[in-house]
């Protein structure tokens, strides 16, 4: 029960969609910027670092809370949850001469995405009796992917200008995903509660499991190895101005993994009028009151193919952003991104101060409008010439209310810096 | 000292943070609160589909949907064979000396036989004594019956050689008569002639003693004249079942009957004696049937002719609302109808010949015939289903049912659902009253259903009576049967009305 009231407690209203952690794009001293921008070229000849990030964000739509309940209302647009883990096992660079930077990385990453009509999402909340003599489309929308990542990155100067490019490996672990076009409705009739599913609906899964396991469970993580591939490609430019401002743009993720695994499909109508108590009536038989929902998901009668091939993105993010620096302490970053996943699409403005306090500490604040919503992030950086320890959020009262908000994330690593060099 | 405070305060952060979770948690639990639809049950059912699976009867569909019921009893019978004994001995000796004699081995108290086929088994034997003294020379014999005939041919018996004057010489130990047809002589007697020839084969008659014997003598066939005789038939019993399940109430058919059904191979005039027929409710009440002098003078029923050997003769009798107080006895709602019928063979003493074979009987039974036309006002019944599971209610915080029922059967029916536990203890009721399950169709004014009805009743059931009642292991459903306006105008029930009924549940499950 606790595991459903905290996985709907990132349902509350007034939630945006976010994505990765943005505040490292005004963080040019740390490593990590090239994860948003291929183009990075650091102060130092070596880095190698890693560090583990980690989302948990929603969108729901037309949800309202009033006098402490919460009331799904009705919005055209669907409700989406996501979470992300990526666990950035090495994060390494070499400066190649002055002007070219090679990077290498390897992550293990899992991503998870589920959207839900406003209406599905209102079943879910309040069951289906406020929906009696309505047809709900649910439409669910499921991707949770696991894979291990390899990238090979070139950044190179030229004048003012930087460029980088970054090619990625997906090795795919597992993947359960239905498609975005597909159809799953329930209507309740008004007559006796009769429930009609219609569904066109398909759900992938590699490795191969049917219906039932996925909802006994999903797969169990031992045991699995990373038989899938893919291939992905990241682009970033900056440009110099001059010392104090430049502009940067990098599209992230660009790419796709192939799996091989079951295809589980359903495909008609079935309508579910309770059991026939006739026999009760007229032969004095048994009678069980009670209600199966194992037989309405059977009902659906998922059928399943194996070795079938089906191709499954990641989250493409587009970015832009200008930075200003303000003497020798103090960075102002204005950022835009888009994220487009799914037929959603997540927009963030943000606004990002860094502040080099002392000489190992370095604080940031960052405002963000998240769709409707606004975030007040920080990050902290303790470092040495050598050492860099980093933490940071886009939403740091949501660690207060974790219940409450409906964005957290976190990104905490360490790099090693080895040969500091001249601009 | 600074370090000492600031982990208390961090503690103490640490510990309102936790507050703050676990009080969004629980404003999160209290703003959570679905409420399920589903459809529990649906049942579509017609009277032939309940009648017919709760009653030992048969209910009989007419073309146009009418429909009758039928109780019938086993048929008591009589057999000629158990009833009638035509011989009295297990031997009938034939002994004589004259050449010519005759013999009463047709005498009966029964009946003045005039044909009679003899039954397998039936032998007859034969010894001779020479009686003429001082012969030596062998001796033709022969011996025979004139009216003991097979194929044509009349019994004999032949002998050439020597006959003691001392002893028997038995000529035949035993001749199976099957197949002889034994005829009086004279006729309309109860005699046979015996004869033989005796000479010596010089051509000397002489005299000889026959002993002879039928023995185990039975009828296979026999004809002759019967005399007015009673014949009495076992009691029997008709079990009405629709009323089982009556507790109280008025369950008037308009136009039952009850037959008297009764199968003849007698070849004699047959009359029933109708003892008695009388209905016992399940309280106890007994009521008889009265129908003028049909009871007391009874009815005659067909019989087959002398060319009808071996058909048998069937007869329904009617007892009607024109012709006794059927409807009364039977609109007291009996369980069952007892009855005592006998029948009286040639009631006129007709002196007439008719026959019997071994497999004569005579069988009656009674059918009760009730047409589902009439009314119910009130008429309750009950029934108990056992083994029921409520264990998929436990996590139920409070609900409501929904019944929906379209009739076409000019029936409504007010319930009740008793629930019990494994002992039968009453754990809780499902209404403090019965509650409209079904409204009757509505009717014309001949009883003929004009319009179905749609109802909707809603039972919330609280989160209280649901902790009672889950631990039930049988319901009683006790339900109050009334036809179209209270029962008080007559109503035609057909094979064709269905009664739909749904049931959805909303519940809101504990969190």
């Amino acid at each position: 029960m606790k595991k459903i009231l905290i996985f709907l407690s990132l349902f509350s209203a007034k939630a945006a969609l976010a994505q990765l952690n943005l505040a490292a794009a005004g963080m040019p001293f740390l490593q990590q910027q090239s994860s948003l921008n291929p183009s990075f070229i650091p102060t130092h000849r070596f880095v190698i670092g890693g560090d583990v990030e980690a989302g948990a964000y929603n969108s729901f739509r037309g949800l309202k809370v009033v006098n402490s309940k919460i009331y799904a209302g009705h919005s055209a647009d669907p409700s989406v949850l996501y979470t992300r883990l990526n666990c950035n096992l090495l994060n390494a660079g070499l400066r190649i001469g002055k002007k070219s930077y090679l990077t290498f990385s390897e992550s293990v990453r899992q991503l998870n995405f589920g959207s839900l009509s406003s209406d599905g999402l209102g079943m879910l909340l309040h069951g289906n009796a406020p929906y009696i003599g309505q047809t709900v489309n649910a439409n669910p929308n499921i991707q949770s992917l696991f894979y291990n990542e390899l990238s090979l990155g070139f950044a190179q100067k030229i004048g003012k200008l930087q460029l980088g490019v970054r090619g990625k490996m997906w090795n795919g672990v597992g993947a359960i995903s239905t498609g975005a076009d597909q159809k799953l409705s329930v209507l309740t009739e008004k007559d006796a509660y009769q429930l009609t599913l219609n569904s066109d609906y398909s759900i992938y899964a590699a490795p191969s499991v049917d219906v039932d396991g996925l909802l006994n469970g999903g797969f169990a993580l031992s045991g699995l190895k990373p038989d899938s591939k893919g291939w992905g490609v990241d682009l970033g430019a900056r440009f110099e101005f001059n010392d104090k401002f430049s502009v940067s743009a990098s599209m992230i993720d660009l790419g796709s993994i192939q799996w091989v695994g079951r295809k589980n499909t359903s495909k008609g109508t079935v309508r579910y009028e309770g059991f026939d108590a006739t026999k009760a009536f007229t032969d004095r038989g048994d009678l069980t009151f009670g209600v199966n929902l194992d037989t309405l998901v059977d009902q659906l009668k998922f059928r399943s193919t194996d070795g079938v091939g089906f191709t499954t993105t990641l989250p493409q993010t587009f970015l832009v952003s200008g930075t200003y620096r303000f003497g020798d302490k103090l960075t102002a970053t204005c950022l835009y991104s888009g994220t487009s996943y799914q037929k959603t699409s997540m927009n963030t403005i943000m606004i990002n101060g860094q502040y080099q306090a002392l000489g190992f500490l370095n604080l940031g604040l960052s405002y963000s409008l998240r769709d409707a919503t606004s975030l007040l992030g920080a990050n902290l950086t303790l470092g040495s010439r050598t050492v860099q320890a980093f933490v940071m959020t886009d939403n740091l009262p949501g660690f207060f209310r974790p219940v409450r908000t409906s964005i957290l994330n976190v990104r905490m690593g360490l790099n090693l810096r080895f040969g500091r060099m001249n601009k | 000292m600074k370090r000492n405070i600031l982990l208390l305060l961090l503690v103490a952060l640490l510990a309102l943070q936790g507050c703050k979770i676990q009080e969004d948690l629980n404003d999160l639990k209290d703003a959570y609160g679905p409420e399920l639809a589903l459809p529990l049950f649906h049942s579509k059912f017609t009277m032939p589909d309940i009648v017919g699976s709760r009653n030992a009867s048969t209910l009989i569909i007419a073309p146009d949907g009418n429909m009758n019921l039928f109780y019938k009893s086993n048929f008591t019978e009589r057999k000629a064979s158990d009833i009638l004994k035509i011989f009295g001995n297990s031997i009938i000796p034939l002994n004589f000396q004259d050449s010519v004699t005759y013999s009463r081995a047709l005498y009966s108290q029964e009946m003045v036989i005039q044909k009679i086929d003899y039954k397998k088994g039936t032998t007859l034997g034969m010894g001779v004594q020479l009686l003429t003294p001082n012969i030596t020379d062998p001796i033709n014999l022969k011996i025979w019956i004139p009216t003991l005939v097979k194929a044509g041919k009349p019994f004999e018996l032949s002998y050439t050689g020597a006959i003691p004057t001392s002893s028997f010489l038995p000529l035949t130990v035993g001749v199976d008569l099957f197949g002889y047809r034994l005829t009086p002589f004279p006729a309309n007697s109860d005699s046979i002639q015996l004869r033989y020839r005796a000479y010596t084969t010089k051509g000397v008659p002489v005299k000889i003693s026959v002993l002879g014997a039928v023995a185990n003598p039975a009828f296979d066939y026999v004809e002759g004249f019967m005399s007015k005789r009673d014949i009495q038939i076992d009691n029997g019993q008709v079990d009405v079942s629709i009323y089982n399940q009556i507790v109280k109430g008025d369950l008037k058919f308009s136009d039952p009957k009850i037959s008297v059904l009764v199968e003849n191979s007698y070849g004699y005039p047959m009359r029933t004696k109708v003892n008695l027929v009388k209905a016992i409710s399940k309280r106890g009440d007994t009521i008889a049937l009265v129908a003028s002098n049909l009871i007391n003078d009874g009815f005659d029923f067909p019989y087959p002719t002398l060319n009808e050997v071996g058909v048998t003769k069937k007869m329904r009798f009617d007892f009607t609302n024109a012709n006794s107080n059927i409807k009364e006895l039977l609109n007291a709602g009996p369980n069952t109808i007892l009855y005592s019928i006998d029948a009286v063979a040639n009631p006129l003493g007709l002196k007439a010949n008719g026959f019997m074979t071994d497999s004569t009987t005579l069988r009656i039974g009674l059918e009760v015939n009730i047409p589902l036309l009439g009314s119910a006002s009130n008429f309750q019944g009950s029934d108990t289903i056992r083994n029921i599971n409520l264990k998929d209610l436990e996590n139920v915080e409070s609900a409501e049912f929904k019944f929906v029922s379209d009739n076409e059967l000019p029936v409504g029916i007010m319930l009740e659902g008793i629930f019990l536990d494994g002992n039968g203890q009453v754990l809780d009721k499902l209404t403090d009253l019965p509650f409209k399950l079904v409204e009757s169709a509505k009717v014309n004014i001949t009883g003929d259903v004009i319009e179905s009805t749609h109802n909707e009743t809603f039972i919330p059931v609280s989160a209280d009576k649901f902790s009672r009642i889950k631990e039930a292991k049988q319901l009683i459903l006790a339900g109050s049967f009334s036809t179209y306006d209270q029962g008080k105008r007559e109503v035609r029930i057909l094979s064709t009305q269905q009664v739909n009924l749904r049931c959805g549940l909303k519940i809101i499950p504990k969190i």
